[in-house]
């Protein structure tokens, strides 16, 4: 049985963002060949931002993504405030902190509960879960709406939001409001909390493996709007020398473009975050990180479900301490002007680092754009990752279930492939 | 005594789903032509911004909804049609995180046991071009003459 020759195709992948497909296939108990496929179309976003100014800019780029917009707009304008010789006050720096709690939250929350919990628990999907594990599902939603609800409190709305400026926001969050929101975010504490010990103790796969982890390192933050780029090999780099170690690549069978680290697969996202960054926790979601028995670093990639609880745990706590500390009469933007040149921002997008780069002339209008998304840094690891799971799941399985878990594995990424693209039908081919 | 026994229904609550952005603010303009039309004074109205999942926030099972969202069923833009939720539930796909749309959204409700005992669903055909149907006096009065006729009489 082991050494049958194995086809599979998984010609649309379930619970993921956009269009692609895996494809395997295998003899003699190896697996020969596995390609994620990407097809969606490339959608030459960064072309478009050729010759627009920076407010344009940041409208633009929250298009790329329904549910990292934020991740899309802090970036950017981290990178055009360098351009520009823009230094954000301090009152700014923690406003855009306080509404990426929100993005993190909103978007971890509903893969944590409507895309990866069905995995772990048996189920086809959220829907068929939802009569089983009700209050597993609206622990998801009311923690999704929380989130959501901190987007809007800036952004005027939590979809591809307005209130974005080069400086900081057009206006503060209302004071009645944030007052609302904190007590909400109060009143959440223990579902988030309790979030760390639910996901530690499902049935996860025991699958070690070796990877890079890279993910943005700060002084004494845990890492979103700011820091160094750090892996656990020895990398430390600010985001302007990232095209110095990271290099992009096309393949035939994406029209995602693939990352490498000096030549090596690596891993962005909740999982590297946390293997590099868990000393930045705050000491409450310490203690209920270490109340699991979690070893960190993990080289266990279905950890990134308890990854992505933490970091709920984590910005519920930070987006309150952040309520608590909000000045509605401090300025919510500095003054700004625009010239010719050169800037490279880097955050941390729910899925991972999220990188890029504008050349502007000295009107302030884009030369040259480039964009590196955390699902396209992720594909060649997900590649490995898929290859090695699988092998050690066992070849032996059935087609189904060799299909079950290729998905399980790639929905632990959660790629956002529409970003990418420059997600999931799965080809298996036993030979 | 039951919970709930002897008080008066709940007002209807009719809720235009979508965008305020052309080509998806269908449900969002209904909204307008209800307020214009005074029907707000016999019911809620309320437009929610590509709501997602947030839509639950909104449903409950003794709540009384009509919901209205723009629709691409190859019909003449513009067209009303009102849905019936076994076929929108039959609709409904794995959701995504990116893609959890109206029946999905209904079916988790259902699952979740929220959904309203009392729930019509209009669907207006979009013109599939990004804009606006073309304004129409016609449209709005179908919709709100629709929309009378599934209220209680005198509304």
């Amino acid at each position: 049985m082991e050494n049958r020759d194995i086809r599979i195709e998984v010609p649309v992948l379930a619970r993921v963002e956009g269009e692609g497909a895996l494809e395997l296939s295998a003899s003699e108990g190896r697996i020969d060949t596995l390609r994620l496929r990407i097809f969606e179309p490339p959608r030459y976003f960064e072309k478009f931002l050729e010759g627009r100014g920076p407010q344009e800019v940041l409208d633009i780029v929250a298009r790329i993504c329904g549910i990292c917009p934020v991740a899309y707009q802090m970036t950017a304008v981290q990178a055009l405030e360098q351009a520009f010789g823009v230094q954000a006050s301090s009152q700014v720096m923690h406003l855009r902190r306080l509404m990426y709690c929100g993005e993190w939250l909103q978007s971890h929350a509903l893969h944590v509960h409507l895309l990866a919990l069905p995995d772990f628990l048996g189920f086809d999907n959220a829907i068929a879960m939802a009569g089983k594990h009700p209050d597993a599902v609206r622990r998801g939603l009311r923690l999704q709406r929380l989130g959501n609800d901190l987007i809007r409190l800036f952004g005027g709305r939590s979809v591809h939001p307005v209130g974005m400026r080069m400086g900081g926001f057009h206006r503060g969050p209302d004071p009645d409001r944030a007052a609302t929101l904190l007590q909400e975010l109060r009143e959440a504490l223990p579902d988030a909390e309790a979030l760390v010990g639910f996901t530690a103790s499902l049935p996860l796969p025991d699958d070690e493996q070796e990877f890079v982890s890279v993910a943005l390192r700060h002084d004494s933050e845990y890492p979103m709007y700011s820091g160094r780029i750090v892996s656990d090999r020895g990398l430390d780099v600010p985001a302007g020398n990232y095209l110095d170690h990271f290099r992009e690549s096309h393949v035939a069978h994406s029209t995602a473009l693939y990352a490498h680290l000096d030549g090596e697969p690596y891993l962005v996202g909740p999982l590297a975050r946390l293997n590099l960054n868990h000393d930045r926790l705050s000491p409450p979601v310490r203690a209920a990180l270490e109340a699991t028995g979690l070893r960190l670093p993990s080289r266990n990639m279905f950890h990134s479900v308890i990854a992505r609880a933490v970091e709920i745990h984590e910005v519920v706590l930070e987006a309150i301490r952040l309520l608590e500390a909000y000045s509605p009469e401090e300025p919510a933007h500095v003054p700004t002007a625009v010239q010719a040149g050169v800037g490279c921002g880097a955050t941390e997008a729910p899925r991972g680092l999220l990188w890029h780069r504008y050349e502007t002339d000295e009107e302030g209008k884009v030369l040259s754009a480039q964009i590196v998304p955390p699902t396209a840094q992720n594909q060649a690891r997900i590649e490995d990752d898929l290859k090695c799971s699988l092998e050690a799941f066992g070849l032996h399985n059935d087609d189904d279930a060799l299909r079950l878990r290729g998905e399980t594995v790639i929905r632990n990424y959660d790629p956002c492939i529409s970003c990418a693209t420059h997600f999931l039908k799965v080809r298996v081919e036993r030979r | 005594m039951s919970k709930g026994e002897g008080r008066a229904p709940a007002a209807w609550r009719i809720i235009g789903i979508g965008s305020p952005v052309a080509g998806d603010d269908l449900g969002w303009l209904a909204i307008d032509w209800l307020r214009n039309a005074g029907v707000d004074r016999h019911a809620e109205l309320l437009t929610l911004d590509r709501p997602g999942p947030g839509l639950l926030d909104h449903l409950q099972p003794d709540a009384r909804v009509i919901l209205i969202d723009a629709m691409e069923a190859g019909l003449p833009a513009g067209t009303l049609r009102e849905l019936a939720l076994d076929d929108l539930l039959a609709q409904a796909r794995p959701p995504s995180s990116h893609d959890l749309g109206l029946a999905e959204t209904l079916a988790l409700a259902q699952a979740l046991e929220v959904l309203p005992r009392q729930l019509h669903l209009i669907g207006i055909q979009m013109t599939g071009e990004g804009a606006s149907v073309p304004s129409s006096e016609a449209l709005a009065g179908e919709l709100v003459r629709r929309v009378r006729a599934m209220l209680p009489p005198g509304t």
